[in-house]
């Protein structure tokens, strides 16, 4: 939900930074195509100055002869030799400006020989004046050569002229379609860019208001789960309190069938005969037998509710001191015990205990007819996070068809004639190793023994060789 | 004659009063043992009110005491006992089916001096309630001012 947000957020303004960019990019070139479409207008207009100047030039230099032709001042012919001269620097001049046109360049040169003829006309004129009189260069003048070189001068000039002008009028035409161009992007990018910026704006709300909606639906879960929990803990008080008055009204009673029968053995025991002390026996062992169910039973009810207090605990140790606590059952059996290396795991000591001497009594009891009995215990790395112990035995076995039946609470497989017990043994090793975050499993076949495991987490624990 | 020394029971059911009884008939206790049938009973023996008053009691030279009784509990009269200056110094011992953890905390936190747990067997209940009166009433030196019958 988050990564969504933050992905539509990014994305939706990356668009739009992209558009405004490319916005501000199209203005700029715009700008820039304006500028330069400027730039050029106004060297056109240099162009188109200097073309006109250069034939104020030549007519300056026409008009000074013409005086010169007529008076034969030589102050005329200054002049006339001075403007000659101005238009050399003149075509220079406008062969710069205009050498990046090769068309112009052309037109130029053939303006130049133009004006070359047209002063060479001129000069022609003069020299006649100074040898042969005015007579001679007045016939000259009336051959209107010079008029026509002239003429041709002009229209060369104003074909430059109209050149520069065509071209000025087609750069300002592609400026402006550029700039028309440049204003229809803008004006949709913009509005493009609102939109997505918009869109953004809207999804980031709507998933802002379903993230609200999620989270109070988890609150409301929360405060469900908190009541849940609030009921579980009022059964288990109830469970509790229910189990405590099974530990004290349950064992009265049974105290007082124990207690008369055997004040009854004191009193009267030479009056009953051998049946009816038959019958006390049964009682007494009947009501001890329900005492030993009912101690299991709470035993195992305190096992699923007193906090588990964990310690570092070898198990080799605790497993040595519930076979020394068997000692009573082994003392006259032949055992061929084989204990292998165990880690230390953290735990509480007390259940732990408990597992081993479940698990051992077990192995012990059901290897009753075996000489030698073979009891074997194993550890080994699971390799994903747990160590898994085994207890092997020679023994009796059991059936792999009621496995699942060996861990429940007053579940046996044997009568109790075969062997003793109540069924609460195995139910409690099943408890302490799953409040230890571990599981147990047993594989066994009738008469060929049988294998307890159980598993705990590694976690918190440490390997000891 | 040595002196003879007081017991106060306190046990509702009848069966166990019996068999308590019986128990410590065999030290020859049985006729020192006053018996309360719930707390409240208790402490009217002990502060001579009630059905005892008027009887010169004096204090019990141990207190057995039921946790579970009607009115008043065992950790109730415990509490009441510890709490007051005259009584504290007077032994408890619960005597009790529950072998419930949070009992036996509550119970020492209270300053309780013994916890024994009824068990079902017979011959050990019998041992047990021998043991319990044998120490406290004959081998234990009582506090100065328990009452020493026929002294």
């Amino acid at each position: 939900m988050k990564n969504s947000v933050e992905n539509k957020i990014i994305f939706g303004f990356a668009i739009s930074l992209a558009a405004l960019l490319g916005i501000g990019w199209l203005s700029y070139r715009t700008t820039t195509n304006l500028v330069a479409t400027e730039n050029w207008v106004s060297h056109t207009r240099d162009v188109i100055a200097t073309l006109e100047s250069g034939l104020a030039i030549l007519a300056d230099a026409e008009t000074s002869q013409r005086g010169y032709l007529l008076t034969g001042d030589a102050k005329f012919l200054e002049d006339s030799l001075n403007a000659q001269a101005q238009l050399k620097g003149w075509g220079e001049n406008l062969q710069k400006l205009t050498a990046d046109n090769p068309e112009q360049v052309q037109r130029l040169e053939k303006l130049k020989s133009l004006i070359s003829q047209r002063l060479a006309v001129l000069n022609n004129r003069i020299q006649l004046r100074q040898q042969h009189g005015l007579q001679a260069a007045a016939e000259a003048v009336a051959l209107r050569d010079g008029k026509n070189a002239m003429d041709q001068v002009r229209r060369q000039i104003s074909e430059m002229h109209a050149a520069e002008d065509r071209l000025l009028a087609q750069r300002q035409q592609e400026a402006q379609a550029g700039a028309k161009t440049s204003e229809t992007i803008i004006l949709i990018g913009s509005v493009l860019a609102c939109v997505i910026g918009l869109l953004a704006i809207f999804l980031i709300h709507r998933d802002l208001r379903l993230r609200k909606q999620a989270e109070e639906k988890i609150e409301k879960l929360n405060v469900e789960l908190e009541r849940r929990a609030g009921q579980l803990e009022i059964a288990n008080k109830e469970l509790e309190a229910f189990s405590y008055s099974v530990s004290h009204d349950l064992r009265a009673p049974l105290r007082h069938i124990d207690g008369f029968v055997d004040l009854l053995n004191r009193h009267a025991v030479e009056k009953l005969d051998e049946r009816s002390r038959r019958y006390l026996k049964i009682i007494a062992g009947s009501a001890h037998q329900m005492g030993v169910l009912i101690d299991d039973l709470l035993v195992f009810s305190r096992m699923g509710r007193t906090e588990l207090r964990q310690s570092k605990v070898a198990l080799n140790s605790l497993l040595s001191e519930a076979v020394d606590a068997l000692q009573m059952e082994t003392k006259d059996r032949q055992i061929v015990w084989k204990i292998n290396s165990l880690p230390e795991v953290e735990a509480d000591a007390a259940m732990l205990r408990q597992v081993w001497a479940n698990l051992i009594g077990n192995a012990v009891k059901y290897t009753r007819p075996r000489a030698p009995a073979e009891i074997e215990v194993s550890c080994r790395d699971s390799g994903n996070g747990e160590f898994i112990f085994s207890v092997r035995d020679n023994g009796v076995g059991f059936d792999m068809q009621y496995a699942h039946k060996l861990f429940g609470v007053f579940q046996r497989l044997h009568r109790s004639e075969d062997f003793e017990g109540t069924g609460i043994g195995l139910a409690n090793v099943n408890r302490i190793v799953n409040r230890h975050g571990g599981r147990v499993w047993a594989e066994g076949k009738i008469d060929s023994g049988a294998t307890f495991f159980f598993s705990l987490p590694k976690t918190k624990t440490e390997t000891k060789e | 004659m040595a002196p003879l020394k007081r017991i106060l029971l306190a046990e509702d059911n009848e069966h166990d009063v019996e068999l308590t009884l019986a128990a410590l008939e065999e030290y020859n206790l049985a006729n020192e043992v006053v018996v309360a049938r719930d707390g409240a009973e208790a402490l009217d023996y002990l502060y001579g009110r009630g059905k005892f008053a008027g009887h010169a009691n004096g204090l019990p030279v141990v207190v057995m005491l039921d946790l579970k009784m009607p009115k008043v509990d065992g950790l109730e009269v415990l509490q009441q006992m510890k709490n007051d200056p005259q009584l504290k110094h007077v032994p408890v011992v619960m005597i009790t089916s529950s072998r419930e953890e949070q009992d036996l905390i509550r119970s020492y936190a209270l300053g309780v001096n013994g916890y024994v747990v009824k068990p079902v067997d017979f011959q050990k209940f019998i041992e047990s309630i021998k043991q319990v009166g044998f120490f406290w009433a004959i081998i234990n030196e009582p506090p100065p001012g328990a009452m020493k019958r026929n002294s």
